[in-house]
């Protein structure tokens, strides 16, 4: 009971032929079936309540997963405001460690009055998205909010994104940023603690650290997906999964790789630290973009539910930190399995992206290499606390740092 | 995974905005500067060191009933596997 969420252990090791990461996770990645022999309507309501950090993409999953076990299916005024809301929660995600952890790398103080004023305009948000709460039940039909008020509340969210981040609103961001060349320049003359962070890295050469061989997880066939988190060995698949033979990488660079300015970048920096870090601010700023056009118009909702099979139903989300999967077998309203897959655990698999990128760090006194292996962490983000451990070849023992939950 | 944890209130210092919570039995010191109107018993959702929001007495218990539930059900599995070698243990 005393870590219940879990932890990951992070471990660089010297080696004659370089060094060698070991990545070592707690986390409870089966606890999920704690839900079998709950009624529908129970795993939805207590699901998000334990899984509460991206409580919003757990819920919109889990409904999905649900609805298509049950062979429910949601309006599409009902998808599109359950998908406002993940996105307005992975925006805040995002903002969080923008505004919190990257001020600290660069050698500012953490924007704790921006987040306090982004968490409750987020939360103000949400609310009138949801006034009662009822948003992710499985078979809601009426989504009734007041669109302008939500639209003013978007607009003070995008404002206060202009002030503590982007240097301008969202839209004029992405139209300032269009080119590689913009991008540069918004990096040289910004006077926010993101602009500053991507400045220093910059400036010390270490925009393309962390290049390493990735693979972006493909689209999955639903039958083939569930038919892996069915199998008898599902635990080890959950915590350690990988696809036709490989690791696979699902994040916000991932996801924003084909957006302008990301392939000019890639091309200069490949998959390295400032790519990386340029990622999530892309998608703050098209996410707010995305729901502007949301509450506008009729925006279509992105999210497909899909039975698998009869009596098994998926839910997909696209969270903060990469696609959250939920898979529910359901007989007669009553959960028989309920397995959960996130992101996490494909981006910090023992031999996948971050394994890689640390293990190709070039040799460096333990000071530069804990900065380097703490900021390829922090643009993998983990949604648990780690702690990392950079040892010579005899021993695995001295701890470098930590974060604490 | 993906969990925050409720934790109640034993104690605030005004002057640095931090709080000492009761977590898992465990005291620990976290930040006050995300949330206002925080008061000694009162329960918030504690990540990263910070206070994210504050809880309900009743939604609190109840997260942490099912935290507990977890708890069980992970030890149970975590013997089942160490008595199944044919499982092993997960990296």
């Amino acid at each position: 009971m005393s870590d219940p969420a879990g932890r990951l252990n992070i471990q660089l090791r010297r080696t004659p032929q370089g060094l060698a990461c070991a990545i070592r996770s707690t986390r409870p990645v089966t606890a999920a079936s704690m839900f079998a022999g709950r009624s529908v309507t129970q795993t939805a309501t207590l699901l998000p309540m334990l899984y509460s950090i991206c409580a919003k993409a757990q819920a919109s999953a889990c409904a999905s997963a649900l609805e298509s076990a049950t062979g429910l299916v949601p309006t599409d005024p009902v998808r599109a405001a359950r998908g406002i809301l993940v996105k307005i929660e992975t925006i805040r995600e995002h903002l969080w460690r923008i505004l919190l952890d990257w001020p600290r790398l660069s050698g500012d103080s953490p924007d704790q009055a921006s987040t306090a004023l982004l968490l409750a305009r987020v939360k103000a948000l949400l609310t009138l998205v949801d006034p009662d709460g009822d948003l992710f039940q499985p078979g809601v039909q009426a989504v009734g909010f007041d669109r302008d008020a939500a639209l003013e509340r978007l607009d003070e969210l995008d404002a206060l994104v202009a002030r503590a981040v982007l240097g301008m609103t969202a839209d004029q961001w992405l139209e300032a940023i269009a080119r590689p060349d913009d991008l540069v320049r918004w990096i040289g003359t910004t006077e926010t603690s993101a602009a500053r962070l991507l400045r220093t890295l910059s400036a010390a050469g270490e925009a393309s650290l962390g290049q390493c061989e990735s693979h972006a997880l493909p689209e999955l066939d639903p039958r083939a997906l569930s038919a892996r988190l069915l199998a008898p060995d599902a635990a080890d698949f959950q915590a350690a999964p990988s696809w036709d033979g490989c690791p696979r990488e699902t994040s916000p660079f991932t996801r924003q790789a084909d957006h302008e300015p990301m392939p000019a970048l890639v091309a200069r920096h490949g998959n390295g630290l400032l790519p990386r870090l340029v990622a999530p601010l892309l998608e703050v700023a098209r996410l707010l973009s995305e729901v502007r056009a949301t509450l506008t118009e009729t925006m279509p909702a992105s999210e497909d539910p899909r039975r698998a099979a009869p009596g098994v139903g998926l839910g997909r989300v696209e969270a903060a930190r990469g696609r959250l999967v939920h898979l529910a077998r359901v007989e007669q309203g009553r959960i028989l399995d309920y397995r959960i897959l996130a992101p996490t655990e494909w981006n910090f698999h023992p031999e996948g992206l971050l394994a890689k990128a640390l293990s190709g760090l070039p040799m460096a006194d333990e000071g530069r290499l804990a900065r380097w292996a703490e900021l390829l962490i922090l643009s993998t983000d983990p949604c648990v606390a780690y702690d990392l451990l950079i040892a010579p070849s005899a021993s695995c023992h001295d701890p470098v740092q930590g974060s604490e939950p | 995974m993906c969990l925050a944890i409720p934790a109640r209130i034993t104690q605030i210092d005004p002057a640095t905005n931090t709080a000492e919570v009761s977590l898992g039995g465990i005291s620990k010191e976290i930040s006050l500067a995300l949330i206002v109107d925080a008061a000694v018993g009162d329960y918030v959702l504690v990540h990263v060191g910070y206070a994210l929001n504050k809880l309900s007495e009743e939604e609190a218990e109840q997260t942490l009933r099912l935290i507990e539930e977890m708890g069980r059900l992970m030890d149970e599995e975590t013997e089942s596997r160490a008595d199944s070698p044919a499982l092993g243990a997960r990296p």
